[in-house]
């Protein structure tokens, strides 16, 4: 490791989820996700339970597992980044108080990331080995980003890292509500994401659902219009088979790609950009995916993922990645004391 | 560890064998629609407690798979949402979460007593639970955070020999297909009957009436209330009940368009509480949906939100309602039911609550 390295141990707590990570500049060595340590992704950890998740006993043992998995200790570590908005206020609390605690007991300097940033710059990460999404690629300004995910649905122009612009987002739902409130319509359970996407597999998008924001020239999104036409159209059936259901599943899989499509091709129009970055949990559906590739593609647009799975959703590496192009700027937090949350933080 | 080749021809003889290790507090290794499972009798401590001692993971809990929806009743409570998916989708990928009736051992089960549970969709292990009378535990054959094994000899490149060992037997049909593992959701938050009717009932009569016919009149009207409430010396709390796409949200854009708020009031579905402020103080807006317990938005700091001159709106009552007329004979807060209800498309009845 060179003076110029940055190892970073990073910190996210912006919402239903602990994470602790250590990346080694923009390589990912650890990125460790409390839900699906502690608990199991097969079963537990789906309803946030405040409390427990607020809990400074979590972050811990988190950042334990991510030195470790990392093999690097606190003395090695050069500086620790934490999400200090937007979110959830308790949450991103805990976070910075424990960022702040462990920057002043290891005396380490402090870098405070916006956790949209993050998601943003997420297809930057690569992995141990310096393989990623951009290993044979050179990124190319400006670029727009695609941010979709349970609390945010927005489009971003980048005109470099560090100067972004918001071109749209929603006025009312953000696409992962939308997705967790019909799946509440329709007798689903939670969360509504990876159910609807499984049963859209096997169900025809037969069943027409209004494209919300058609006749706006403006880049919002919206989806509650879209909530209340499916509310609508499911009161009015009388037989809710599993027919139904699968092919309910998949028209509404395909309207909310087909509505973050319209406003994407309106935006590549204005904006004709060589690249697309895109974060959040929802890009984990396929469907979506697909379709804005097939938009991206008749604007010569490459798509740009994160190169796994584990950076689309809220995770830490991806705020370390950011924390990194931060530390290079020397953007660090002047007076540790004074850093606050912003659960309305902005791009 | 025994390893018993599956054939269409020996499944009577494997079921036997499966059957002998699990009446005696065995581990079996077996195949599901997904990857192989790791199964015990997930009534019995000491089988289950081999379990965790595999996983190597000691507080998370693991499902169980039953032979079908009468023996998954027995163990779970099953509501409306519950027996829509068991109904429509099992046997399948799924694991459907549901409240405990403590019939299996408790480390199975999560801190709120809720337990998964899969129906396989392969006839072999369904016929060997059937056989077994009651479910075994299914949780991937893996240590916890490794990779699933599709097949035996992932399982044994990647199982230590001291953990291979806590297994009896392995019953092996070759490989399996590479599939995702299964869907989980939890229907506990979704007690449908709330959703849609059932409602709170307010015994007293209304002290305002409104139809809105747009979402527009509905932010006028919420703009108009809270212009006659805000000159009081205490915190305001606008409880709004109203099923899905009644226009909650409308109303509260209503308020913040009076506070003259010109960020666009967003979902607080996901992030729980949006914050607003507003010259002095904060127009707060919560969703206590995806709260599993009331009680909860207290963990959220809600008492620091009761400040004069601050407004709060909640959305999803129920949970809270107990809290909130706590706060209001405490004289905390002033606290204004709203309740609104969809007469047709776009009309809707406002009901004030003072």
């Amino acid at each position: 490791m060179s003076k110029k390295d940055w190892l970073i141990l990073s910190l996210d707590t912006s919402c239903d989820d602990t994470s602790a990570a250590v990346t080694l500049n923009d390589q990912v060595l650890s990125n460790v996700i409390a839900s699906q340590a502690k608990f199991h992704q097969e079963y537990g950890g789906i309803v946030p339970n405040i409390a427990k998740r607020m809990h400074q006993k979590l972050l811990e043992p988190t950042v334990q597992q991510a030195l470790k998995t990392a093999r690097v200790n606190w003395q090695q570590i050069k500086a620790i980044a934490v999400t200090f908005g937007p979110g959830l206020a308790p949450a991103l609390e805990t976070g910075i108080a424990y960022a702040k605690e462990m920057a002043k007991k290891h005396q380490k300097p402090l870098i405070a990331v916006n956790h949209m940033e993050a998601h943003l710059l997420s297809p930057l990460a690569k992995n141990s080995k310096g393989n990623g999404s951009f290993k044979n690629e050179k990124i190319k300004f400006p670029l727009l980003g695609l941010l979709v995910s349970g609390g945010h649905t927005q489009l971003v122009l980048v005109k470099t890292i560090g100067d972004y612009q918001i071109l749209g987002q929603t006025l009312d739902d953000a696409a992962g509500e939308a997705f967790d409130k019909v799946a509440r319509m329709l007798d689903l359970g939670y969360p509504g994401g990876p159910i609807i996407s499984q049963l859209a597999k096997k169900g025809e998008p037969k069943i027409s659902l209004p494209i919300p924001m058609q006749q706006s020239s403006s880049l919002d999104y919206s989806f509650s219009g879209l909530k209340t036409a499916c509310l609508r159209k499911i009161d009015q059936t009388q037989i809710k088979d599993k027919k139904f259901i699968l092919h309910f599943a998949a028209s509404f899989e395909l309207t909310v790609a087909k509505a973050l499509t319209l406003k994407l091709n309106q935006a590549l129009k204005k904006y004709p950009v060589k690249q697309l970055f895109l974060g959040g949990g929802v890009i984990n559906n396929t469907t979506i995916r697909q379709e804005i590739r097939k938009t991206a593609k008749l604007h010569n647009t490459k798509v740009f993922i994160p190169f796994d799975k584990k950076l689309i959703s809220d995770n830490a590496a991806m705020v370390g990645v950011c924390a990194y192009f931060q530390a290079q700027k020397g953007k660090f937090v002047k007076n540790i004391n004074q850093l606050d949350r912003k659960p309305n933080l902005s791009l | 560890m025994d390893i018993f080749k599956l054939k269409s021809s020996n499944q009577a003889q494997a079921i036997k064998t499966a059957l002998k290790i699990l009446r005696n507090q065995g581990l079996i290794v077996y195949p599901t629609e997904t990857c192989f499972g790791l199964g015990a009798d997930a009534t019995n401590e000491k089988a289950v407690e081999k379990i965790f001692q595999f996983k190597g993971e000691r507080n998370k809990p693991v499902s169980i798979a039953a032979a079908d929806q009468e023996m998954a009743e027995k163990y779970v409570r099953l509501n409306r949402t519950a027996l829509n998916l068991y109904q429509n989708f099992l046997p399948g990928p799924l694991t459907v979460i549901s409240f405990s009736q403590g019939k299996v051992v408790k480390k199975l089960e999560s801190n709120r007593k809720t337990l998964g549970v899969r129906i396989p969709d392969l006839p072999f292990t369904l016929k060997l639970i059937k056989a077994f009378g009651r479910p075994i535990t299914t949780t991937s054959a893996n240590v916890s955070n490794a990779k699933p094994p599709f097949s035996l000899k992932d399982f044994q490149k990647y199982t230590s020999q001291k953990r291979q060992n806590l297994v009896n037997l392995f019953i092996d049909p070759g490989s399996l297909p590479k599939r995702e593992s299964s869907t989980v959701v939890d229907t506990t938050l979704n007690e449908t009957l709330i959703l849609r009717q059932g409602q709170i009932s307010f015994s007293q009569k209304e002290t305002q009436k409104f139809v809105s016919n747009s979402e527009g009149e509905t932010r006028k009207i919420a703009q108009k209330i809270t212009e006659t409430v805000r000159a009081r010396n205490l915190p305001v709390i606008f409880a709004l009940q109203g099923e899905l796409g009644a226009g909650k949200t409308q109303f509260v854009k209503g308020i913040a368009s009076s506070l003259k708020i010109k960020e666009p009031i967003t979902s607080p579905t996901f992030t729980l509480i949006k914050e607003y402020p507003f010259n002095q103080n904060t127009l707060y807006h919560l969703d206590t949906w995806r709260l599993e317990e009331g009680r909860e938005i207290l963990n959220l700091g809600f008492n620091k939100m009761l400040q004069k001159g601050n407004l709060i709106a909640i959305e999803w009552l129920e949970k809270v309602k107990p809290i909130l007329e706590k706060i209001a004979r405490e004289k905390k807060a002033k606290i204004i039911w709203i309740k609104i209800e969809p007469l047709t498309e776009d009309k809707r009845k406002i009901l004030i609550y003072e």
